[in-house]
């Protein structure tokens, strides 16, 4: 980063050296609270290389003879719904980020641009939305959801998730366009470009930055909900991964190598697609939340 | 919507496609929220188990029933502790873990960066697993202790009511300071750095710095993460139920698992569940309310 580059010039060598003492410590202290954070993946990666045996003597070392027998297990035995709930997993999370990405995006220019009557009462309507506590709502909604019968079934989290999350891309989209000067769309507009072509083809791309964020932030939240999951969810075949697990971790009480690979296992594509989006999540949240 | 009269055509395009957007989200919101939250206020006032429900007499007896359930009045107590004890904790460590991120002395900001934010992207399970390994008797947490020599057995971290909302306490201070600092951050960046240059030039120490300039200027950001974080607190379910299962004895259970196990863990009561969930979202109104006017107060 540019940004690291020292500046230095036209300074004593005492004030030097207190700047790099400073420096050394500050860079100490990130470090161990870097660690600290990621420690725990790291316990949980090499002790899934371990049998059961193995990691019950010795639950802090790195393993010796290292064996990838756990996930052999866990991904070839069908009764560990591993594959299926991962499956569930991608399918809820890929439909409802993409109804929250759309919806966020046109209802949050609309409410950022279009002046009409209900423009506020709609903004704090989506607002209140945020703040309302869910799992208040999960008793009405479960009742709801059993008498209609559109609980239990393929779609059913994917209401939930679009609802829910909704809100908070409105709020950023909001925040976003809001920054972005309004000559751009006016100039389409004397051309003839129509709405949904200034929509899409002027307003999208200049957007990207903020939807690229709103979809990864909301892929950690539905890949790991738990409470809608928990409630409307009763065949084993429909369970997302964080249901699968509880489960999972029930059945295998004991067995933490074997538990372990099967959270690695479901937890890898989130992290996988954390590490290769983290400055963008970073670079997005800056563009809506501070400048909104 | 109203029509500006200078560019009709455009707005009247506008109308159509904007409204075929609005109405089905707007219709969603309100189905999903708003709707739920009148049933559940209407639920509050009826009595009874299961299906069988009935009109509360006295009216208000659902109520007047959580002053006298120890259970619940325990679950606002520790809602109350996680949310003073965990929230500042967090947000000034947070604010702290930014500031030094935000100094061009630091080597590696992005790898830092990276790797504090990860734990928002863990599985709630699978780190509930994790620090119910590290806390447990043979576990990483109480090896260390006893080898280390200050403790002589091990301690039943989760067994014990204090020790045991510490760790839920531990656990969301790691999960979510990462989140905070990101915000932080980026507030960070928004503030000119040669106004960090000139303090140092007119001799300001770094905790001088710190205070008159980092924390006024980041206020904005400060007050968003504190409604953000009391809202979510208030709400805290996942890692009451994962982490400690409300144990031991209901001691570390918080509002809206006891909610739930009053939903659907126990025979059902829905209308006392609702009266509960009515209170939170009272509560959650109100604090939000006072942040924003003290906010407003100090600009």
């Amino acid at each position: 980063m540019a940004q690291m580059e020292k500046i230095t010039g036209g300074r004593s060598t005492g004030e030097k050296m207190k700047t790099g003492i400073l420096g050394f410590f500050l860079n100490l202290l990130m470090l161990l609270f870097s660690i600290s954070c990621i420690f725990p993946l790291v316990w949980m990666f090499y002790s899934s290389l371990k049998t059961k045996r193995v990691f019950n003597a010795d639950i802090m070392g790195l393993p010796k003879s290292p064996t990838f027998s756990n996930y052999q297990k866990i991904m070839t035995n069908a009764d560990y719904h591993i594959g299926q709930s991962m499956w569930a997993s991608v399918r809820t999370t890929v439909i409802s980020i993409f109804f929250i990405a759309l919806f966020g995006f046109i209802v949050g220019y609309i409410l950022s641009r279009i002046k009409f009557k209900g423009n506020r009462l709609l903004y704090i309507m989506f607002l209140m939305g945020m703040l309302i506590p869910v799992h208040s709502l999960l008793v009405p909604i479960y009742v709801a959801f059993n008498k209609t019968g559109l609980g239990n079934q393929w779609f059913t989290l994917i209401i939930p998730y679009v609802a829910f999350g909704m809100p908070i891309a409105v709020f950023l989209v909001e925040g976003f366009i809001k920054a972005i000067p309004v000559e751009l769309e006016e100039a389409a507009a004397i051309d003839g470009s129509s709405f949904t072509r200034t929509l899409f083809s002027i307003i999208l791309p200049v957007a990207k930055p903020i939807l690229v964020t709103i979809a990864i932030i909301q892929t950690f939240s539905c890949w790991n909900e738990f409470s809608f999951a928990l409630v409307l969810i009763k065949d084993v075949k429909l369970q997302t991964v964080p249901l699968a697990m509880t489960m999972f971790k029930g059945q295998f009480a004991s067995d933490y190598p074997k538990i372990m690979s099967a959270m690695l296992t479901t937890m890898a594509p989130v992290v996988v697609l954390y590490f290769a989006f983290s400055k963008q999540i970073i670079k997005g949240m800056v563009a809506g939340a501070v400048k909104g | 919507m109203s029509k500006p009269s200078s560019k009709m055509s455009l707005d009247k395009k506008h109308n159509m496609t904007g409204w075929a957007f609005l109405t089905p989200a707007a219709l969603l919101i309100f189905l999903m929220s708003f709707v739920p939250m009148i049933q559940a206020f209407l639920l509050s006032f009826k009595m009874g188990k299961g299906n069988n429900l009935s009109t509360a007499d006295p009216i208000f007896a659902n109520y007047t029933r959580m002053f006298t359930d120890t259970v619940f009045t325990q679950s606002i107590k520790n809602t109350f502790f996680y949310l003073i004890i965990q929230v500042p904790i967090m947000l000034v460590l947070a604010l702290i873990l930014a500031s030094i991120l935000n100094n061009r002395q630091l080597r590696f900001k992005g790898l830092f960066r990276t790797m504090i934010f990860l734990p928002c992207a863990t599985s709630l399970v699978a780190y509930a697993i994790i620090f119910r390994t590290l806390f447990a008797n043979d576990g990483l947490v109480n090896l260390a202790l006893v080898n280390l020599g200050i403790l002589k057995t091990p301690y039943a971290f989760l067994t014990h009511a204090t020790s045991a909302k510490i760790i839920i306490i531990i656990g969301l201070l790691w999960r979510w300071t990462g989140y905070n600092m990101v915000f932080y951050l980026s507030g960070l960046q928004n503030i000119e750095y040669s106004v960090y240059e000139a303090a140092k030039i007119d001799g300001a120490s770094p905790i001088q710095t710190f205070f008159k300039i980092t924390v006024p200027l980041l206020k904005p950001t400060i007050l968003l993460t504190a409604i953000m974080s009391t809202n979510g607190t208030l709400q805290l379910f996942d890692e009451s139920v994962n982490l400690t299962d409300g144990g031991p004895a209901n001691a570390s259970i918080t509002m809206s698992h006891y909610i739930y196990n009053m939903s659907f863990k126990y025979v059902p009561t829905f209308g006392y569940a609702a009266a509960m969930s009515f209170l939170i979202l009272i509560l959650v109104a109100v604090l939000a309310f006072i942040q924003m006017k003290v906010g407003d107060k100090r600009d």
